[in-house]
């Protein structure tokens, strides 16, 4: 009787250690896939292909001139010009042309015919808290494109292209 | 039981004791090589992604390279010249200069598309037809090539408003840079 009882402790001894073996298993899974999910928060990829556009589109010469009939800003002086409220030469007011140039520019440029994997995009311009233009069009995703750290930005353009 | 019997039992016993522990160490090592291994071809895939992105970006990087050049730049022609801005009257010379440059550039093929604002014609740049045009081919090899390889570019001109040529102005569209690699593997 004495033996079947030792047999039977050490049967559930066994089954113990079998259940500690599964539990540590377990956790090391939960682990690898809590750190898995979360890195499939938020991903910004850095593109160049995203600062260039940023740098070509600043100097990009809009239709709107401004002390007289020839002297046409730029995005970076129209954007400047936006937030001071002036208007261009022609009476229209400087933010109505920023924000029309603006879409026109992003919608040839960024199009999701030309790019298989581009979902959306959006394009903010903040300056002092206030937002002067927020462009959007498509959805958004997880995963974008934006400027790399290394651009020059005094703008502070929040610029995000969408992938899938 | 007689002794001997319990001793030839726990022996026995024994014996499947180790045999269970070795088949659960197996069975634990074959689960975690399975675990490696997924993480394995999980690094590996996201490896060639990575080349692949790194190859593109380098490709981009290049071509900004080459805007930047002094054949292209704008340098201080312009008053809001920054960097990826490239002179189009430069262009229009260079177009007809480019045979002498060889394999300068290390590329097949160097064209530069306007996409800002839009134009309701496809017309190849000349001189007749300047500034009103689409796009402008400044070198072209006749080899295999690779597909296109794009970024984006300021094209900057020096032009006259209103046909009055005291009044000076400066005009900046939106471009795209797009060049192609010859294609070796073909080649061979």
């Amino acid at each position: 009787m004495k033996k079947v009882r030792v047999y039977k402790r050490r049967g559930q001894e066994e089954m113990v250690g079998f259940v500690l073996i599964i539990v540590l298993v377990m956790i090391i899974i939960l682990v690898f896939l809590a750190f898995s999910v979360n890195k499939k928060g938020e991903k910004e990829i850095e593109s160049y292909e995203v600062d260039s556009f940023i740098s070509a589109m600043k100097q990009y010469t809009t239709k709107c001139a401004l002390t007289s009939q020839y002297d046409y800003r730029n995005i970076v002086h129209l954007i400047k010009d936006c937030s001071q409220g002036k208007k261009c030469y022609d009476s229209k007011d400087s933010c109505e042309v920023l924000e029309r140039e603006l879409t026109g520019i992003m919608n040839s440029s960024w199009s999701s015919d030309d790019r298989g994997g581009m979902v959306g995009y959006s394009l903010a311009i903040i300056d002092d808290g206030e937002t002067l233009v927020n462009i959007s069009y498509g959805n958004t995703s997880r995963s974008f494109l934006g400027p790399t750290k290394n651009v020059k930005d005094d703008l502070k353009i929040d610029m995000r292209i969408y992938t899938k | 039981m007689e002794i001997a019997e319990y001793a030839v039992f726990g022996r026995r016993l024994g014996q499947l004791k180790i045999q269970q522990m070795a088949f659960m160490l197996i069975a634990i090592m074959i689960f975690f090589v399975l675990i490696g291994m997924f993480f394995m071809v999980y690094q590996v895939s996201n490896l060639r992604a990575k080349a692949t992105e790194l190859e593109e970006q380098n490709a981009r990087k290049l071509i900004s390279k080459l805007a930047n050049s002094p054949e292209f730049s704008c340098g201080r022609s312009f008053r809001d010249g920054e960097v990826d801005c490239v002179d189009f009257d430069k262009l229009m010379i260079l177009k007809d200069q480019s045979k002498n440059y060889g394999d300068f550039w290390g590329v097949a093929e160097i064209q530069i598309e306007k996409i800002y604002p839009k134009l309701l014609s496809n017309v190849t740049c000349s001189f007749q037809n300047y500034p009103n045009c689409r796009d402008i081919t400044i070198y072209n090899e006749k080899v295999n090539k690779k597909s296109y390889v794009t970024n984006y570019v300021a094209l900057c001109r020096k032009d006259i408003y209103n046909r009055e040529e005291t009044k000076n102005i400066e005009v900046c569209e939106l471009a795209k840079i797009k060049i192609r690699y010859e294609n070796k593997e073909i080649a061979k």
